[in-house]
């Protein structure tokens, strides 16, 4: 099983990042999260950044990208740089279901076969 | 009580006359005894009163895994109704003061040049802010951000409305309008305070099976006919606009945006200048614009296809939209151009309502869309914002059992606006949801500090006192307008009046 990302359901709430970060760091807080949302405010342009095992997980709303490590991503901004540093999504092993599933309001955050 | 699953435990005072700031602790006997939001906004208030304050505060849940616990709250004297007022706060900007380390902040007195606060890190910096002062909302908000080298700050400024005296200059929140209605962007323009900017990296305890139980109860709430929709053009359409004038701005609606923790997508994004359903990033700085307010959008619906283009000038002057409406819709300004034009001039004049001949309450624009005696009362009692709909959105008033008379419609809306602010709950959300009532708020509220006395009576009691004391501090320049006075207005306010003394 792995986590899909349904971009254009995301509201930009952000209650799945505090959610993750509760996994990992067991306190209310998006510091410590496997992901983060990306978003350039004016442009209204936001979509999930997931940062995985192996890879980085780019959910654009134009359709996923998966960036392998050490990628340079066109339009980073010094405010991205932090997901890179992130520990990777274990999809809350040891849980029935992912924090951030549990949580998000609309099910743009799902478990679907890899 | 568990004071560290709720708040950072700090207080800033800035004193603007001697360029300072100083901390106070937020101690468990202050939450113990007022609770939260604006009910401690108000005791800082008045412990500061002889420096005329503006304080800005969190909720209880504010920030928290609480459904839709985005909101904040601002309390001072409204330098147009005379009146202290509570506006609420909203979008991300709550949450960040909450984890930039502060939970309230003092602004007192004024400066004499124009400064700005910088809140980080449990760091607080009172800064010179000549180099934004004179640009509108929008260049401050990129020139901070910038400066900070963070697209993340969160800001609460004011555009050159505010600094130039204008009476209706509304606070923004980041580069957006506010629910600000009272000219509470003029307040801090007089004090010379450009702007707040706060970004934290600060972290709540979470009590045991206070996650699970915000899952559930978030839940709950989104099995409510009114989450089969999102954005803010739905809630319109659920106050009874007209679906024909929202058409214009509906062919322009790109995605729908949720303040912190909101299930509801209460703000939408039109594109102006790409087509609305555009998916890449646009290679354009600033393509369209995010409505936040109810009230504005629906006084600037007689603009029609022009709505967006001015409301985006209206955001970057840092003006209030409800206001303007009025104003262009009185001057007979209908064409986009000739109203962006007028815009910009109205952000350098004194704008008085009551001169102009526009019709308004205590010299505020009044809520645009009821006649109903209830809107009228609590624009009368003038304590919150009424840029947030008068009234339960989705359902109705059958929706919240709550029957015909008007003076228990209004102390219905008061109570959950009084309790929103309290708790730190999305008003809107507040609005929108029967299935929270006030006493699954009491339980969240309870559970996340571990303090069993925090019930729904409590709350009730807390949220009575709050609009009874701010009501009763100031008695209110101007009037409401000559078509509502009548002996039922006065009437029913009495009786809200005597409600909360009892």
């Amino acid at each position: 099983m792995e986590l899909a990302v349904e971009s254009l359901k995301c509201i930009g709430c952000r209650v799945c990042e505090y959610a993750c970060n509760y996994h990992h760091d067991m306190d209310c807080s998006p510091n410590g999260a496997s992901l983060m949302l990306h978003r350039t405010e004016k442009r209204n342009y936001f979509g999930m950044m997931v940062k995985r095992e192996k890879d980085l997980l780019l959910a654009r709303p134009e359709g996923p990208e998966v960036v392998p490590p050490g990628e340079q991503v066109e339009g980073a901004g010094a405010s991205s740089k932090p997901i890179l540093m992130r520990a990777p999504c274990d999809l809350c092993e040891d849980e029935d279901e992912p924090f951030c599933v549990k949580a998000c309001p609309t099910g743009c955050l799902s478990m679907v076969e890899s | 009580m568990d004071i560290e699953n709720a708040y950072m435990g700090r207080i800033l005072v800035a004193d603007l006359n001697e360029g300072t700031c100083e901390e106070e602790e937020l101690t468990e006997e202050m939450v113990k005894e007022h609770i939260g939001g604006a009910v401690i906004n108000l005791a800082l208030y008045k412990q500061h009163v002889d420096r005329n304050p503006i304080v800005f505060g969190t909720g209880l849940l504010t920030g928290t895994f609480a459904p839709s616990s985005c909101a904040g709250v601002m309390t001072g004297k409204s330098p147009v109704t005379g009146r202290v007022c509570h506006v609420p706060l909203s979008w991300q900007t709550a949450v960040e003061l909450k984890y930039s380390g502060y939970d309230f902040v003092v602004v007192l007195g004024e400066s004499d040049k124009p400064v700005r606060l910088w809140l980080h890190d449990e760091l607080a910096e009172l800064a010179d802010a000549g180099e934004v002062w004179g640009r509108d909302v929008w260049q401050t908000t990129d020139k901070l951000r910038y400066e900070h080298g963070d697209d993340y700050v969160q800001l609460i400024g004011i555009g050159p409305a505010g600094e130039k005296g204008c009476r209706i200059a509304q606070i923004s929140e980041g580069a957006w309008g506010s629910r600000d209605v009272f000219g509470m962007g003029l307040a801090m323009g007089a004090r010379k305070l450009k702007a707040i900017a706060m970004r934290g990296l600060g972290s709540l305890e979470v009590a045991d099976g206070f996650f699970d139980e915000c899952l559930e109860a978030q839940q709950e709430l989104r099995k409510g006919a009114s989450f089969e929709k999102q954005g803010l053009v739905a809630l319109l359409e659920a106050l009874g606009v007209d679906a024909a004038d929202l058409e214009p701005i509906k062919q322009k609606v790109h995605r729908h945006v949720a303040s912190f923790n909101c299930a509801y997508a209460a703000n939408t994004f039109l594109m102006i200048d790409e087509p609305p359903g555009l998916l890449k990033e646009s290679k354009k700085d600033e393509p369209g614009l995010l409505l936040t307010d109810p009230a504005g959008v629906i006084s600037l619906l007689f603009l029609k296809e022009g709505l967006p283009v001015v409301l985006r000038e209206i955001n970057r002057q840092g003006l209030d939209p409800v206001a303007c409406g009025a104003l262009l819709k009185k001057e007979g300004v209908a064409e986009a151009g000739e109203a962006v034009k007028r815009v910009q001039a109205l952000a350098g004049e004194e704008v008085d309502l009551e001169d102009a001949g526009v019709e308004n309450v205590y010299g505020i624009a009044p809520w645009p869309l009821s006649e109903a005696l209830e809107a009228r009362l609590i624009q009368a009692v003038s304590v919150f914002s009424h840029a947030v709909p008068l009234s339960p959105l989705g359902g109705g008033w059958a929706d919240v059992s709550v029957g015909e008379n008007p003076v228990e419609r209004a102390q219905w809306w008061l109570d959950r606006m009084a309790v929103s602010s309290i708790l730190g709950i999305c008003p809107i959300a507040a609005l929108l949801s029967p299935e929270f009532t006030l006493q699954k708020m009491a339980e969240l509220g309870a559970k996340a500090v571990d303090w069993d006395e925090l019930t729904e009576e409590a709350l009730l009691k807390q949220a009575r006192k709050l609009v009874q004391e701010t009501h009763a501090l100031d008695e209110a320049n101007g009037t409401v307008p000559s078509s509502w006075a009548s002996a039922d207005l006065d009437g029913a306010l009495e009786k809200l009046r005597q409600g909360w003394e009892g």
